[in-house]
């Protein structure tokens, strides 16, 4: 197995349009937030060095622009991913309600290893608007259910623990790249050879 | 042997084209450059009359050809024909684009020559591909290839990598429409316009940066940065086993696509502007109708994404080769990738196909006149409907070649272990009966191989049941 100097990391992000994906990936990277929304059209993906275990890694940070409405086309862009940050706006209840049906989707199409054990990271943001998720408690004990997924409230606006979710994210990123992928070499179907046996009607 | 005669010509080929390609590269190089940003007005002849794409071509005389047959727009100052001389070479590949469009006829003398060395650099490698796939293990063509090849590194820091030239394209990149308007008259400033126009105009002036980021910092570095150079190297006689055409698709034609709309579009956004007026639906509903049509109502996406798959796949088949990985890093190290990857740029049409519904409903939120509105969205449904089909396309070849996948999975006992007598219902009896011949074709997979083999049967039935007798 090759040695790779700087570990890469792709980290996808997802949630409901207009809870502030775009806005937390700029701030984060770019340190930036700009009040006009757009839906995304911009960057298809930013990238950001960061420390990691006194580790430098790279963190490639995946927006979406529509893709995520063709399933086929979201298989492309989540293969390979190496943790999933899924997004909701603090201040409508309802895009907390669709985490689910995005990470299943992810689930489903990323198809990676362990479903269970995939690295999720959930941001509830627009934290500047409303201090405090209404659905904090329901959105924690819905991440305690799914296993490895963490939950952050942050604002991408004034930036409160945007810094800290994405360290996050790098950390399990980093944990699940290191994890050793095996290639998934299906085993070979065996035709059944069981020559005794009576075919009863139609064989096809 | 005649496989070897057939290298020595093509060796001798070699060297003439070679030539062929520095006497057009120096041809093109003596052209003057362009002053960046000359006149705020491009001549927009890359379209002429009303969707037509004209013969743009690179000769003198087929270019004058062209300006005439644009009698309607002959008020228009036309952008120095050597622009386009220059940008042509750039960005056309002639090898493996038959079809951009269907009113698109290819002409001019540099244009055939490049075609004629494509056709010959084609024909050489496929010509060495075969002979390699005859005498796989042959010593000779290993020692002599040893000795004649360059090292791969030596050739790579030979390579001058090519250039996407097109200044004002890449001017207008980082420009703003605002900065558009400035320059061609001073006193807009002083003009008030309302919050929803300018969004709107911001949203407009998105649709084109986006393309032109699309293609100047994708498409383009996918081709200039990757595939020229992996070309170049071929023509050394290195990495041959990497098919351009498998990993990149048809790259040189949505490169092609993409450009011409930028030209168009920005051309149709200039010559429309006026001190009250940017980048109306009009302008914009004809510029990116004329890109439907050219891109075949996004076909050219299509067939990118449909080979997409399969290039991903190939590319880690690439990857296993130590030159290739060699040759990879090589390519990373351009100052243009700006740190993408090769997978990155592979994926990059994928992601921008999608987003055209987007920037074109963007658009729509912030027009207030129904009739317009009404034609975004109409543009809008179609984009949908061609990534709809899209989408259904990609699931078919995905759900193919999965069949594909499970049968290859499949384990069939060996033909000595069947039972030879097997169970051929009434219904299907008489097919047999139809072609009962002594010789059947029996073909059987083991595990690792493919193998056909052929055993010679002779077929009938059990005359009490309804069993093959072999």
């Amino acid at each position: 197995m090759e040695t790779r100097k700087r570990a890469f990391l792709k980290v996808i992000i997802l949630g409901d349009s207009g809870v502030g994906k775009t806005s937390l990936m700029n701030q984060y990277v770019n340190r930036r937030f700009s009040n006009e929304y757009k839906a995304t059209i911009g960057a298809d993906f930013l990238t950001r060095d960061v420390t990691v275990d006194n580790k430098l890694v790279t963190l490639q940070i995946w927006d979406t622009a529509g893709q995520e409405r063709f399933a086929s086309l979201g298989v492309a862009f989540y293969r390979g991913a190496d943790c999933c940050v899924l997004v909701y706006d603090v201040t409508a209840p309802n895009t907390m309600d669709s985490l689910d049906a995005w990470r299943n989707e992810f689930l489903e199409q990323a198809d990676p290893l362990h479903h269970d054990e995939f690295p999720f990271v959930v941001i509830g943001n627009k934290t500047d608007i409303q201090a405090k998720s209404e659905k904090n408690s329901v959105t924690q004990s819905w991440c305690s259910g799914k296993g490895n997924v963490s939950y952050f409230e942050t604002s991408a606006k004034n930036g409160s623990r945007v810094e800290e979710a994405f360290q996050t994210v790098a950390q399990k990123a980093l944990e699940q790249d290191t994890e050793l992928t095996k290639e998934a070499y299906p085993s070979p179907i065996q035709l059944p050879q069981d020559n005794n046996k009576s075919h009863e009607g139609c064989s096809c | 042997m005649h496989y070897r005669d057939t290298n020595i010509v093509v060796d001798g080929e070699v060297s003439n084209m070679c030539h062929d390609l520095q006497q057009i590269a120096v041809n093109i190089h003596a052209e003057p450059k362009v002053r960046v940003l000359s006149s705020p007005r491009v001549s927009p002849i890359l379209f002429v009359g009303d969707s037509e794409m004209t013969s743009v071509s690179d000769s003198d005389e087929a270019t004058n050809v062209s300006l005439t047959s644009a009698s309607e727009d002959s008020d228009l100052e036309p952008s120095p024909p050597v622009v386009r001389r220059g940008r042509r070479s750039a960005i056309v590949d002639t090898k493996n684009f038959g079809d951009v469009s269907p009113t698109n006829s290819i002409t001019g003398s540099i244009t055939v020559q490049f075609l004629n060395i494509a056709e010959r650099l084609r024909r050489r490698r496929s010509s060495i591909d075969l002979t390699m796939n005859v005498y796989p293990g042959d010593l000779l063509m290993k020692t002599r290839s040893k000795e004649s090849l360059p090292r791969l590194e030596d050739v790579l820091s030979e390579i001058k990598p090519s250039e996407f030239k097109d200044n004002h394209l890449c001017a207008y990149k980082n420009l703003h429409w605002s900065d558009l308007i400035a320059s061609s008259d001073k006193h807009s400033e002083d003009l008030k316009i309302s919050e929803t126009e300018r969004k709107r105009r911001e949203a407009v002036w998105e649709l084109f940066k986006s393309e032109c980021v699309f293609l100047i910092d994708h498409l383009m570095v996918l081709k200039h940065c990757f595939m020229e150079p992996l070309k170049k190297v071929q023509v050394e006689g290195h990495l041959m086993y990497a098919e351009p055409q498998d990993l990149f698709g048809n790259l040189d034609e949505l490169c092609y696509v993409s450009y011409t709309f930028c030209k168009d579009f920005i051309a149709a956004l200039l010559k429309d502007m006026s001190s009250t007026d940017f980048g109306s639906t009009r302008v914009l509903i004809s510029a990116f109708e004329r890109f439907t049509t050219h891109s075949r109502d996004g076909g050219v996406y299509h067939t990118y994404c449909l080979n997409y798959g399969n290039a991903l796949t190939y590319l880690e088949k690439l990857r296993r080769h130590d030159d290739f990985n060699e040759f990879e890093k090589w390519c990373c190290q351009d100052q243009r990738c700006n740190r993408l990857k090769l997978t990155d740029l592979l994926v990059a049409p994928m992601q921008h196909c999608t987003k055209f519904p987007l920037l074109l409903n963007n658009v729509r939120k912030y027009t207030d006149d129904p009739v317009e509105q009404h034609l975004l969205s109409e543009s809008v449904g179609k984009v949908e409907m061609s990534l709809q089909t899209m989408e259904d396309k990609m699931k078919w070849a995905k759900n193919y070649e999965r069949l594909q996948e499970i049968q290859q999975q499949l384990v069939w006992p060996a033909v000595t272990e069947l039972d030879p007598r097997a169970f051929v219902p009434d219904k299907n009896k008489n097919r047999y009966n139809a072609i009962q011949t002594n010789r059947i074709p029996l073909i059987y997979k083991t595990d690792t191989y493919t193998r056909s083999t052929i055993f010679n049967i002779s077929l009938g039935f059990d005359e009490n049941n309804n069993r093959l007798k072999l």
